[in-house]
This record gives structure tokens, C-alpha cells and sequence, in this order.
């Protein structure tokens, strides 16, 4: 998930302290980050090769959104069914017939 | 209805609320982990999940991918609880396979399993001798559509 670089700033003394400007519009918070957790978040990012202000913000979005990167994934799923000219109902009926088939399969297998 | 602390999900209502953001199996599925019901799940019905989401026919059809499937895993393991000792307690000779869920729904105390499946769902019907033992055995565990759900948890919120 790509995260605007100008959405999010943080305080020089990170570790201890961070200060978040979601977009003048939205919100502005300051948080502090106590340890063990700043090591965490240092950690994480370092792991991920990411900044900290991105490991944040991703866990925000995470707990508030936990859609968000599901639904940027499976866009290409939904414009394929789209494209299919097939309704949620369809795609769903289609799944459940694939799963009868493959149980019906198991059961003769003797599994 | 009683209030609907545990609930159990079918892997199609996973796979629903997978595909369609606005759908009802979504925001069912939003309600339910903005909510304080518990949603279990079993290693049984993410296995069939993997099993279908890993399958040829879906695959190929959707043109889904295994990093699709992962963060959906992913999604499911961190929102539900899951039971990996599940006691058989309920036989149903139409589709052995549905009779999982029945089990987990009783070992959590669950009073609502979440279906699209139409064996499942037929358990519903009294007039079938096999409705009437299921409702006979567990009167307190009901099996309803998305939309059913999300209209009982909306007027429970």
C-alpha cells in the first residue's frame, strides 16, 4: 500500500515521540510511542524496509480498515467479474457449486 | 432471537465478503468485527476455504491470486477465533461436510451460523424430518442468508 509521503511527518526524536499530520483537512494528532513499542515500530520498519511514519499509519489503517489492502488486491477480481458480466450472486453460486464438486470428489476418493 | 454473541461463518460468506465491498456478507462481516459478537472459525472451514480459493476453476475464472488469497487468510486469522478441537456431535447424511459447522456452532455456544448454502440452509425447513431433528436438538441455534443476519445484528446494535 502506497501512503502519500506528505500525509504523515514525524517528530525528530521518533523514537520517543511521534506527531502525526494527517492533511491539514483531517487530522493532527501527537502520540507518544512509549518503549518497547518505538523499538517495535523501529524494528518493523527496518524489517519491512519501510519508514516509521509508514508502519504507523498502516497499523491505523489496519485496525480502522480492515478491508483496505483486501480491496486494492482483489480490485482485478472485481473488474474480472464485471467484465464477466456476472453478479456477486452469480460469482458466489459458482463457488458453491465448485465446492459441492470438490467434496462430492473427496467423499469418492475415500478421503 | 436471543442476543447473538458467537457467530459462525460459512467459507462462502468469507468469499462473498471477499469479493463484493458493498455486499451484505461484507458488511455483515464489518458489523461483526465492529461489534462485540465473537466470530469463530475452525482450521476445517479454512481448509476448504484454501482449498477453494486455491482452486484451478475459481482461479482461473476470477483471475484471483495467491497474494489475494494470502491477505484474505491474513484478514480472517487476525478477526476470528479459532477452535481447532471441534467434537462431532451432529450427523447430516445430505452433506456430511455441512455437519462442521453445526458442530463448531454447538462447541462455542454460537446461536447463529451465516450460510449461502442451500443444504445448510434447508435445516430451516420443519416439514423435513431432517429439520425437525435439527430444530428438535438445537432450538436455540439458528442458520441464516447474509442479509437474514445483518437485519437481526443491525436491530441488535
Amino acid at each position: 500500500m502506497s501512503i502519500p509521503r506528505h500525509r504523515v511527518k514525524l517528530d525528530a526524536g521518533f523514537l520517543r515521540v511521534v506527531s502525526l499530520k494527517i492533511g491539514a483537512h483531517t487530522m493532527s494528532i501527537h502520540v507518544e510511542i512509549p518503549e518497547p513499542l518505538a523499538g517495535q515500530v523501529t524494528q518493523a520498519a527496518k524489517t519491512q524496509g519501510k519508514t516509521p511514519e509508514d508502519v504507523v499509519l498502516e497499523t491505523i489503517q489496519t485496525r480502522f480498515n480492515a478491508f483496505a489492502r483486501l480491496d486494492e488486491l482483489m480490485a482485478p477480481v472485481r473488474q474480472r467479474i464485471a467484465e464477466l458480466g456476472e453478479t456477486e450472486e452469480d460469482v458466489v453460486e459458482f463457488f458453491e457449486k465448485v465446492k459441492h464438486e470438490k467434496r462430492q470428489e473427496r467423499r469418492m476418493a475415500g478421503k | 432471537m436471543n442476543v447473538i454473541d458467537h457467530i459462525v461463518f460459512d467459507c462462502n460468506v468469507y468469499f462473498q465478503a471477499a469479493i463484493s465491498p458493498s455486499g451484505p456478507a461484507r458488511r455483515l462481516l464489518q458489523v461483526v468485527l465492529d461489534g462485540p459478537t465473537v466470530l469463530f472459525a475452525s482450521e476445517y472451514i479454512l481448509a476448504e476455504l484454501a482449498s477453494l480459493t486455491s482452486d484451478a476453476r475459481i482461479q482461473t475464472k476470477y483471475h484471483l491470486t495467491t497474494e489475494e488469497v494470502d491477505e484474505f487468510f491474513s484478514l480472517i486469522r487476525r478477526h476470528a477465533t479459532l477452535v481447532t478441537d471441534v467434537p462431532h456431535v451432529f450427523e447430516f447424511p445430505r452433506d456430511p461436510d455441512d455437519a462442521h459447522y453445526v458442530d463448531l456452532a454447538v462447541s462455542v455456544n454460537a446461536k447463529l451460523i451465516v450460510s449461502r448454502d442451500k443444504d445448510l440452509l434447508s435445516l430451516r425447513d420443519d416439514t423435513t424430518p431432517e429439520g425437525q431433528d435439527f430444530i428438535r436438538r438445537f432450538p436455540q441455534l439458528a442458520i441464516l442468508t447474509p442479509p437474514e443476519a445483518l437485519a437481526i445484528l443491525d436491530a441488535q446494535e
